[in-house]
C-alpha cells in the first residue's frame, strides 16, 4: 500500500514539475498544448543515454538540453503567431513529434523504449520541486523576468523598455519552460522504466494544461498544487481513463468560467510577507499582475496602469 | 416646442472605475444640429459611443422619441433610429461600396427605393459601386458613410469629427450636406474640432470639458474661436 | 506509374476536400469572433457516430441527424464555454472550449467505448476503373457533397443578407453592430454552421474509411486547424486552398514515406508557410 502511494506521489511530483514549467510558458502568453511532447522527447533522450551507460546526472542534463532546444526552435518559428494560433500550432507540433517518434523502429516504435532502470526515488523529485519553488519565490517574483512575463502577456511591445526585445523574451521564456519540462520527462522515464509515444499524446498535454490552469499559473505553488490534487484524486476514486478525461475537462471548464486565474490566487502567501516583514506593494506598483487589463475588478489599485505612448505623453 | 428627439439625463460613463463622462444632460429636438466641442480626451467620442450603445454607461438615462434606450444593445438602438458615424468614417474598407450601402438594410426603415435616391444624391458612389470602400478618398468615404446613414432612415445622426483629414473645401461640402439633412428634418449630434468653421450650421453648442457639459450661450464666431483656442490650448476647467 | 500518381492525387484531393470542410469551420469561427473553438474537432466524432448509429433509418436521416446534432452540441459549446469567456481574454476561451471538447469526447467514449465501430459507406457500391485509376462511387459522392457544401457556403456569404452580416462582423464588429446587425446571433449561427460542417466531414470520413471512433476528432481536426493557419486565419478561400494542398501533400508523402509521416508533413508545411508568409497563403479575411 505504501509503495503504491509512494509511486502515486512520484507521479504527482513529476506532474507538478511539468505543470510549473507550463505555467511559465502560459504566463509569457504562449499557451502550449503540446508540452507532453517536449517531456517525452527528453524522456527518450534520458532513457537511451542511460541504457548506454551515461551517468545519471548527464542523462538529465542532456534530456533537458534536447527539450530546451526543441522548445527554442518551436518558439522561434511561432514568433509569428500569437495566442490562440500559437496554441493550435503547438498542438500540431506535439502530434507531429509523437507521430515521428512512433514511426521510428529504433526507438521502439509504438511500444516505445523499454528496459530503462528505475533510477530515481521520491526525494529527488521533491528536491527538484523545492528548488523550483525557491527559484520562483526568490528570483522569479522580484525580477525583471517576472516583469517581462507579465508584459509579454499583456503588452509585448513594452518589453523593449526593459532592455530586451520581446522576441528574445518570448523565446527565452519558452526555452526555459521546455527545459524544465524535459527534467520532468527524464524523471518520468526513470520512474516507469519505459517511455512510449502515447506519453507524448495530446491527452497528456491536455492533462498538463488542466493542472496548470486549475491550480493557477500566476504562482509557483499553484500549478504544483493543481498537479498534486488532480493526480491524487482520480487515484483515490479509481477512475477509468475516460472518466478522468471527463473530470479533468469539466474542472477545466468550471475553473475558466468561475475563476479563470486558477485556484491559487495571484498574490499568495501574504503570511510569509508578514513573517518576512517585507512589503511587496511597492515592487508590484508597476507590474502588479492583478492590473491585468480586462480583469473585472474595480479595486482602487486596478484603475489601469498608465501606459506611456511613443511621444512621452500618457493616455488612458 | 416639439418633443425632443433625444434626451440625455445625467449620463455617467467611464473606463475601469474612472468616470470619463459625468452627469451629462442635454436635449436634441427634431431638425436640430447640436455641435459638441471640447479638448481631446474630454469625452466627446465616449459620449457618442455610449449613446449608440457600444460602451456601457454607468448610470443615467437616454431616451429616443420618449422611449428609453439605455438598456438596449447597440444593434437595437441602431434599429430604433440612431445612426453613428465614428471618426474613422465607420465604413468597412474591405467590403465594396455597394456592400457598405447594403449594411443599411439592417437598419431602421430601409426601403429598396432608397438606393437609387442615394446614388442620385451622391453620384460619386454610383461610379465606385464595386470598388472596395477602402480605396475611396477621405471625402468620398465620408459621403459613403452619410449615404448609408441616410438609407437607414434614422432620424438621429451622431457624427464624430467628420472633418478629420479632409481638405477645407471638402469639409465645406460635407457641412453643406449636414445643412441639407437638417432641412429634411433629421437631427444631428456633431462632434467637431473645427468649431469656428462649422458653428454657423449649429442650433446649439455643447462644450465638454473633463467629462462635464457646459452649454455655450454666446455663439458668435469670434467668441467661439477664442473658446476653441482656449480649450485646445489646455486652459483649466472652470472651478 | 502514371496511374498510380493520379490515384494518389485523387485520394489527396478527396481528403483535401474533407479537410476543407473542417478548415472552413475554423476559419468561420475565427472570422466571426477571433477565437478557436477546440470543441469543434469533437464534432467530427459526434457527426460520424450519430450517423453510424442512425444509418438503419436511411442515409438522409443519418445525414440529417449527424449534422443536426453536431450543430446543437456546437451551440451548447458556444453558450457554455465561449460566450461567458469572450469578454475575458481569448486564451481563457480557448481553454474553456478545450474543457468542453474534452467532456464531449469523454462522454462519447463512455457511450461508445474506445474501439472503432464499423460504418457502411453512404454511397452506392461500385467503382469505375479509368485507365488503372480506381474511382469508387462512394468517393464520388463524398466529393460531390463537399463541393456542394462549399458552394453553399460561398453563396450564403456573398449573396445573402446573413452573409453580409457575417462579413461585416468579421471585418468590423462595432460598425456592424452600429448598423443594426445582431452580432450575437451571427456568432451563434457561425458556430452552428462550423460545427455542422465539421460533423458532416466526420460522416464523410467514416464513410470513406468504413469505421468511426470517438477519437476521430483529433486527426482530421488537427489537419483542419493546420490548413486554416496555412491558408491564413479567417480566410475561407485560403482554408479551402490550403486544405487541398495539404491533402495532396499528405497523399504523396504517404505514398513515398509511408502512412505514419503524413500528419507530420502537415505541420512541416505549416512551419514553412509561416516562416515565408506569416499571414498565411492568402490575405487574412
Amino acid at each position: 500500500m505504501n509503495a503504491y502511494w509512494g509511486f502515486v506521489a512520484m507521479v504527482a511530483g513529476i506532474n507538478a514539475i511539468a505543470a510549473w514549467s507550463l505555467a511559465i510558458a502560459i504566463r509569457s502568453g504562449q499557451l502550449s498544448i503540446g508540452h507532453a511532447a517536449f517531456a517525452g522527447l527528453a524522456g527518450y533522450t534520458a532513457g537511451i543515454l542511460d541504457i548506454r551507460g551515461v551517468p545519471l546526472l548527464l542523462c538529465f542534463l542532456a534530456a533537458a538540453a534536447v527539450s530546451a532546444a526543441m522548445g527554442l526552435i518551436f518558439s522561434v518559428v511561432a514568433l509569428r503567431l500569437q495566442g490562440l494560433l500559437l496554441a493550435v500550432a503547438s498542438l500540431a507540433f506535439g502530434q507531429a513529434v509523437m507521430i515521428v517518434i512512433s514511426s521510428r523502429p529504433e526507438l521502439g516504435g509504438a511500444t516505445g523504449l523499454t528496459g530503462v532502470p528505475l533510477n530515481v526515488t521520491l526525494p529527488e523529485i521533491l528536491a527538484v520541486l523545492a528548488v523550483l519553488l525557491a527559484a520562483d519565490w526568490l528570483l522569479v517574483r522580484r525580477s525583471a523576468f517576472n516583469l517581462r512575463l507579465h508584459l509579454l502577456e499583456n503588452d509585448p511591445l513594452q518589453v523593449t523598455l526593459t532592455g530586451r526585445s520581446w522576441q528574445a523574451a518570448r523565446v527565452i521564456s519558452f526555452t526555459l519552460s521546455t527545459g524544465v519540462v524535459g527534467i520532468a520527462g527524464a524523471f518520468e522515464v526513470f520512474t516507469f522504466g519505459i517511455v512510449q509515444p502515447s506519453d507524448l499524446s495530446f491527452d497528456r498535454s491536455l492533462n498538463l494544461v488542466v493542472f496548470a490552469a486549475v491550480g493557477g499559473v500566476y504562482s509557483g505553488i499553484g500549478p504544483m498544487l493543481g498537479a498534486g490534487l488532480l493526480t491524487a484524486v482520480p487515484q483515490l476514486l479509481s477512475f477509468t481513463a475516460a472518466d478522468r478525461t471527463i473530470l479533468y475537462s469539466f474542472l477545466l471548464l468550471l475553473v475558466m468560467l468561475v475563476r479563470p486565474y486558477g485556484l491559487v490566487p495571484r498574490r499568495p502567501v501574504r503570511v510569509l510577507d508578514m513573517l518576512l516583514g517585507k512589503s511587496w506593494q511597492r515592487e508590484y506598483k508597476i507590474y502588479n499582475p492583478s492590473d491585468v487589463p480586462g480583469a473585472r475588478r474595480t479595486r482602487a489599485e486596478n484603475r489601469g496602469t498608465p501606459k506611456t505612448t511613443v511621444d512621452g505623453g500618457t493616455e488612458r | 416646442m416639439a418633443a425632443p428627439l433625444l434626451e440625455v439625463h445625467d449620463l455617467v460613463a467611464g473606463y475601469g472605475g474612472e468616470p470619463v463622462l459625468r452627469d451629462v444632460s442635454f436635449n436634441l429636438g427634431p431638425g436640430q444640429l447640436l455641435l459638441v466641442i471640447g479638448p481631446n480626451g474630454a469625452g466627446k467620442s465616449t459620449l457618442l459611443r455610449t449613446l449608440i450603445g457600444l460602451h456601457r454607461a454607468t448610470s443615467g438615462k437616454v431616451l429616443l422619441n420618449g422611449r428609453r434606450v439605455d438598456s438596449l444593445s447597440a444593434h437595437h438602438r441602431a434599429r430604433a433610429g440612431m445612426a453613428w458615424i465614428p471618426e474613422t468614417r465607420g465604413i468597412v474598407g474591405q467590403l465594396t461600396v455597394e456592400d457598405n450601402l447594403d449594411l443599411a438594410r439592417f437598419g431602421h426603415a430601409w426601403k429598396p427605393e432608397m438606393r437609387p435616391a442615394s446614388l442620385e444624391r451622391f453620384p460619386l458612389l454610383a461610379r465606385a459601386l464595386h470598388r472596395p470602400a477602402g480605396t475611396l478618398s477621405g471625402g468620398e468615404q465620408q459621403m459613403l458613410a452619410i449615404a448609408r446613414a441616410l438609407e437607414t432612415g434614422s432620424q438621429l445622426l451622431m457624427i464624430d469629427e467628420p472633418s478629420l483629414g479632409l481638405a477645407p473645401k471638402i469639409v465645406e461640402e460635407v457641412m453643406d450636406e449636414f445643412v441639407k439633412l437638417r432641412a429634411e428634418g433629421r437631427s444631428i449630434l456633431l462632434v467637431e474640432q473645427r468649431a469656428a468653421q462649422v458653428q454657423h450650421v449649429a442650433d446649439a453648442v455643447l462644450l465638454i470639458r473633463a467629462g462635464r457639459v457646459e452649454p455655450v450661450r454666446d455663439r458668435n464666431e469670434a467668441r467661439l474661436s477664442e473658446l476653441s483656442f482656449e480649450v485646445y490650448a489646455g486652459a483649466e476647467a472652470p472651478g | 506509374m502514371g496511374a498510380e500518381a493520379v490515384q494518389f492525387a485523387l485520394n489527396g484531393v478527396i481528403s483535401g476536400f474533407i479537410i476543407a470542410l473542417v478548415a472552413l469551420g475554423f476559419a468561420a469561427l475565427w472570422a466571426a469572433m477571433r477565437i478557436v473553438n477546440l470543441a469543434q474537432p469533437s464534432m467530427l466524432a459526434v457527426g460520424a457516430l450519430v450517423a453510424q448509429a442512425t444509418l438503419v433509418h436511411g442515409v438522409f436521416f443519418a445525414f440529417a441527424a449527424g449534422i443536426l446534432l453536431s450543430a446543437l452540441v456546437g451551440i451548447v459549446s458556444y453558450y457554455i464555454s465561449v460566450r461567458p469567456t469572450l469578454k475575458r481574454d481569448p486564451l481563457t476561451t480557448l481553454i474553456a472550449t478545450l474543457g468542453f471538447g474534452g467532456i464531449v469526447q469523454g462522454v462519447l467514449v463512455h457511450i461508445v467505448g474506445t474501439q472503432d465501430l464499423p460504418m457502411s459507406p453512404i454511397g452506392p457500391v461500385g467503382y469505375w476503373n479509368i485507365g488503372g485509376v480506381i474511382v469508387t462511387f462512394n468517393a464520388l459522392l463524398v466529393v460531390a457533397i463537399c463541393l456542394l457544401m462549399l458552394a453553399i457556403a460561398v453563396a450564403v456569404l456573398t449573396g445573402t443578407r446573413l452573409g453580409l452580416a457575417f462579413r461585416a462582423n468579421a471585418w468590423a464588429p462595432e460598425i456592424a453592430q452600429a448598423n443594426g446587425i445582431n452580432v450575437e446571433r451571427v456568432r451563434v449561427l457561425a458556430t452552428a454552421a462550423a460545427c455542422a460542417y465539421t460533423g458532416l466531414a466526420g460522416i464523410m470520413v467514416g464513410s470513406l474509411l468504413g469505421s468511426v471512433s470517438p477519437y476521430m476528432g483529433l486527426d482530421a481536426g488537427l489537419n483542419g486547424m493546420v490548413a486554416m493557419l496555412i491558408g491564413g486565419a479567417g480566410s475561407i478561400p485560403g482554408a479551402v486552398l490550403a486544405s487541398l494542398l495539404l491533402g495532396l501533400l499528405q497523399a504523396f508523402t504517404g505514398a513515398v514515406m509511408g502512412n505514419a509521416l503524413q500528419d507530420a508533413v502537415g505541420f512541416a508545411l505549416m512551419v514553412v508557410v509561416l516562416l515565408v508568409r506569416p499571414g498565411g497563403l492568402l490575405r487574412q479575411m
